[in-house]
């Protein structure tokens, strides 16, 4: 199975190694990694799940958080399998535009946000909320080639 | 199963020498919750203050809320599997200081929770304004994580909870409430052709900071779980939500759950009240379906005609309660959903983050962006600073005079999704 990493976390893109090695099942075969990390700003990263969404990609991880704190974050990573022939993408493609059309209203820029503490918080809960996602995912065996 | 739950009624709290209740007014030896709470080496230090209703003063940021009790009849007197060995609750008596809370605080997070304030507009908006509460402010060793530290934090408010309760061990309850829900087959007479109703009641589950514990047990580790409502009035819920003030469910909420209590007040009168299933809410969408096909299977199993589904939190909970609508709903299974909304400062934006057409029954328990304006306090317990950071807060929050401008997103339980807040709807 092909799966992608898509983030705009340093933080994330700091520890990627760690977080994959420790999400993928080394007794199933064909499991691929791939990261996408080169952005400008949230609104790239969404602009390429929807083109991704267009490719025969599904997201595995819902797109909004699950509370205001977190939807003007400017920090998200999200998790995606590549699934030709499956029409999973129109749904998550709605969703998408929901979670777009919520960080235009709270989204805040990194160099807007004049506490660095804040910057930092928003990095670690993205973090941790993409741990408990490759955990929910490993555990579902939803990684691994399943 | 029948809980009985024994209310001593507080008026005041003391800090002084001795912890006792007399005649209403709880005194707090300051020196024996000290040594109690620095046990645990992850903390360094507390401090104590009584915050009264009326009071012009601003808690900010709110960890959690806790009520305190005393479990009677039953060798495990705290939170099983968090502060006390394991064990079931929701048998027997337990003792409640009605009018008392315990509020922790201090900064874990920097976009942590909200605020309580105690007096004026603020206080219409949070029911922890009408309590008497003990607000401990938590001060971390250096180095300690976020995670451990509202780890530290949680364990130690239901520490100090339990032991204010323990004020009350041997004291008679000024009243006294039974909840008594007997097993399926047991059940007589009272309940014959009473449509069947179960109460399905998500939980944040989303990782560090966004957590909830059954038991003990982090609820993203388990399978949806039916549960007598008594363990749940009884302690067995425990809050390790950090993030977002309004519609967090605080530990005594849950302890309080408007819903359940509700459910009992009709029980044998005009439905027949199944249960409680507890559902986690999940990040992946396999985990959503995963939660969503158990939470609802098991309702349908239960036979029910009818289920009240509470959210908590809003943004991606929202497809999974429109999910265990659907799934009941093409079943036959009516339901009538309980969650806030996010529309925007104007409430013109689409409320839900997800939409079905089978929602027909929609309880709104306000909206989140909704702005309100609060005076200036005349004493603020914590960091006045962090609003600037939390969510329904800004660096535009703070103006001249002092008053403060945020959205209810800032102000703790004003949005509760069971229920256990002071918002209503009216036609106009």
């Amino acid at each position: 199975m092909n799966y992608m990493l898509i983030t705009n976390n340093p933080l994330v893109i700091e520890k990627q190694a760690v977080l994959l090695s420790n999400n993928s099942s080394n007794d199933k075969q064909g499991d691929n990694w791939q990261v996408c990390q080169e952005f400008n700003d949230i609104w790239e990263l969404f602009s390429e799940v929807r083109s991704l969404l267009q490719q025969d990609w599904k997201l595995l991880t819902h797109p909004l958080p699950a509370n205001g704190g977190l939807i003007g974050s400017p920090f998200r990573s999200l998790i995606l399998a590549y699934q030709k022939a499956e029409n999973a993408g129109y749904r998550t493609q709605k969703l998408l535009d929901e979670a777009e059309e919520r960080w235009r209203k709270k989204y805040q820029a990194p160099t807007e946000i004049n506490n660095a503490d804040k910057v930092k918080a928003y990095q670690k809960l993205d973090l941790w909320a993409l741990e408990s996602s490759l955990k929910e995912l490993k555990i579902f065996e939803q990684l691994g080639g399943a | 199963m029948k809980l009985e739950i024994g209310e001593v009624q507080i008026e005041d709290i003391k800090l002084g020498e001795q912890t006792k209740i007399e005649d209403g007014l709880l005194h707090v030896s300051r020196a024996e919750l000290r040594k109690l709470l620095l046990e645990d080496k992850r903390l360094a230090a507390v401090e104590m203050t009584v915050a009264r209703p009326g009071d012009k003063t601003r808690i900010i940021p709110v960890k959690d809320v806790i009520e305190p009790r005393v479990r009677l009849d039953n060798e495990i007197t705290g939170y099983p599997g968090v502060t006390d060995k394991m064990g079931r609750v929701g048998a027997g008596r337990t003792l409640a200081l009605k009018g008392a809370a315990v509020v922790t605080t201090g900064d874990i997070v920097a976009i942590q929770e909200g605020l309580i304030d105690m007096w004026g507009e603020g206080a219409k908006y949070t029911p922890f304004s009408q309590t008497c509460n003990l607000v401990l402010t938590f001060t971390p060793r250096r180095n300690l994580e976020a995670h451990q530290h509202e780890e530290a934090v949680r364990e130690a408010g239901l520490k100090a909870a339990e032991y204010l309760g323990k004020a009350a061990e041997n004291m008679e309850p000024d009243n006294i409430n039974t909840y008594d829900l007997p097993a399926m087959n047991k059940r007589g007479e009272e309940v014959e052709g009473l449509p069947r109703v179960a109460y399905l009641k998500m939980l944040i589950a989303q990782g560090l900071l966004h957590d909830s514990y059954i038991y003990g047990i982090d609820a993203k580790e388990t399978l949806p779980t039916w549960i007598h409502p008594n363990e749940i009035l009884d302690g067995a819920l425990v809050s390790g939500n950090c993030v977002a003030a309004c519609d967090k469910i605080t530990t005594y909420q849950h302890q309080n759950n408007s819903i359940i209590l509700d459910l009992y007040d009709r029980h044998g009168k005009d439905l027949n009240f199944l249960g409680v299933v507890l559902t986690p809410e999940l990040t992946t969408f396999t985990g959503k379906v995963r939660a969503c096909e158990h939470a609802t299977g098991l309702i349908k199993t239960m036979g029910a005609d009818g289920v009240i589904i509470s959210e908590e939190g809003y943004g991606n909970p929202d497809s999974d309660l429109l999910q265990n609508c659907k799934l009941l709903e093409e079943d036959g299974i009516k339901t009538v959903l309980i969650t806030d909304e996010c529309a925007g400062n104007d409430g013109f934006s689409q409320s839900l983050a997800d939409t079905s057409s089978v929602a027909k029954a929609v309880i709104s328990t306000g909206n989140v962006s909704h702005m309100v304006k609060l005076d200036p306090a005349e004493r603020v317990i914590g960091n006045i600073g962090s609003l600037a950071n939390l969510a329904g807060g800004s660096g535009d929050s703070f103006c001249d005079d002092g008053s403060i401008v945020c959205e209810l997103n800032a102000i703790i339980g004003s949005t509760s999704e069971i229920g256990y807040h002071n918002l209503t709807a009216r036609q106009y």
